[in-house]
């Protein structure tokens, strides 16, 4: 069955609420440092990486060490590689590159609950770009904020813990709610 | 930083970034093989989501606001388990969340 705009959408709506908060919250400190509202739309478009974008705020002087900035955040990211392997033979069609680009936490944190549906390489692409723009949306508005509209909504993020415990609990209720009836 | 200076910073932030991100599809047919299976893909899924929740719990503390996110990430974990409404379980842990971390 295919999946309607609707579903993709309220199942964008943790994500989004996170996004916007944690993308706020990076561009108002990448604004900080001294970034400007392009780069921080640039490298949340290109890089798409929460933890790795926090992470290289620290890298942003003039005098950084480029190869301490690649290893730190290859590093950072390789568990990338596991999501990735995890779907192999999944995804077909020209929109793979964009697919496997923007595996993320969050995307792959999320294409659980789709997996089910086995949506089509085109629903993949609209699921993973609506989530893609809520993090540039974020990153954009953020570093053209002050930053003190930030420290309000700090907290809101845990909204991706309660994602990934909400999944994760879905996943052991089928691996082991069966086995307990059983017995 | 120089202009210069700032577009090495983002290349290399790219670079790193998608690196571990494309590294399958070099090796998509022979590790694609071993893979095929879906309980083995289901199998990794929930290896890799549970060293997801780990990731999220990384910064061990002792102080409230860490023992705060556990239990309510726990509860979380409860309600979902017992009702399996995603949307709910995620927005009554955030909300109980955000009200315990300003109290």
């Amino acid at each position: 069955m295919p999946l309607s705009h609707k579903s993709i959408l309220k199942n964008s709506l943790p994500i989004a609420f996170a996004y916007l908060i944690l993308g706020f919250t990076f561009g108002a400190l990448f604004s900080a440092k001294g970034g400007s509202a392009l780069e921080s739309f640039l490298i949340s478009t290109f890089c798409f990486a929460g933890a790795a974008q926090f992470v290289a705020l620290e890298f942003y002087r003039p005098d950084f060490s480029w190869a301490f900035l690649f290893l730190t955040i290859f590093t950072l990211n390789i568990r990338h590689v596991f999501y990735g392997i995890s779907f192999l033979n999944t995804w077909k069609g020209p929109s793979k590159i964009y697919l496997f680009m923007s595996l993320t936490d969050e995307n792959f944190g999320i294409s659980t609950l789709y997996r089910k549906h086995a949506p089509t390489a085109r629903e993949w692409l609209k699921i993973y770009a609506l989530n893609h723009s809520y993090w540039i949306l974020g990153c954009t508005l953020g570093s053209l904020i002050p930053g003190e509209y930030i420290k309000n909504i700090q907290g809101a993020d845990f909204a991706l813990i309660a994602l990934f415990m909400s999944i994760f609990a879905s996943s052991m209720k089928k691996r082991f709610g069966g086995l307990r009836a059983s017995v | 930083m120089l202009l210069s200076d700032k577009i090495i910073f983002a290349s290399i932030l790219i670079l790193a970034t998608q690196t571990t991100r494309l590294i399958p599809l070099v090796f998509e047919d022979r590790v694609g093989k071993l893979i095929k299976d879906e309980g083995v893909k289901v199998a990794i899924n929930d290896v890799l989501f549970f060293l997801l929740i780990c990731y999220c719990f990384r910064d061990l503390t002792f102080d409230r606001e860490y023992f705060l996110r556990i239990a309510v990430a726990l509860f979380v974990f409860s309600l979902q388990y017992k009702f399996e409404k995603t949307l709910l379980s995620i927005f009554t842990g955030t909300l109980i969340y955000l009200v315990g971390r300003n109290l």
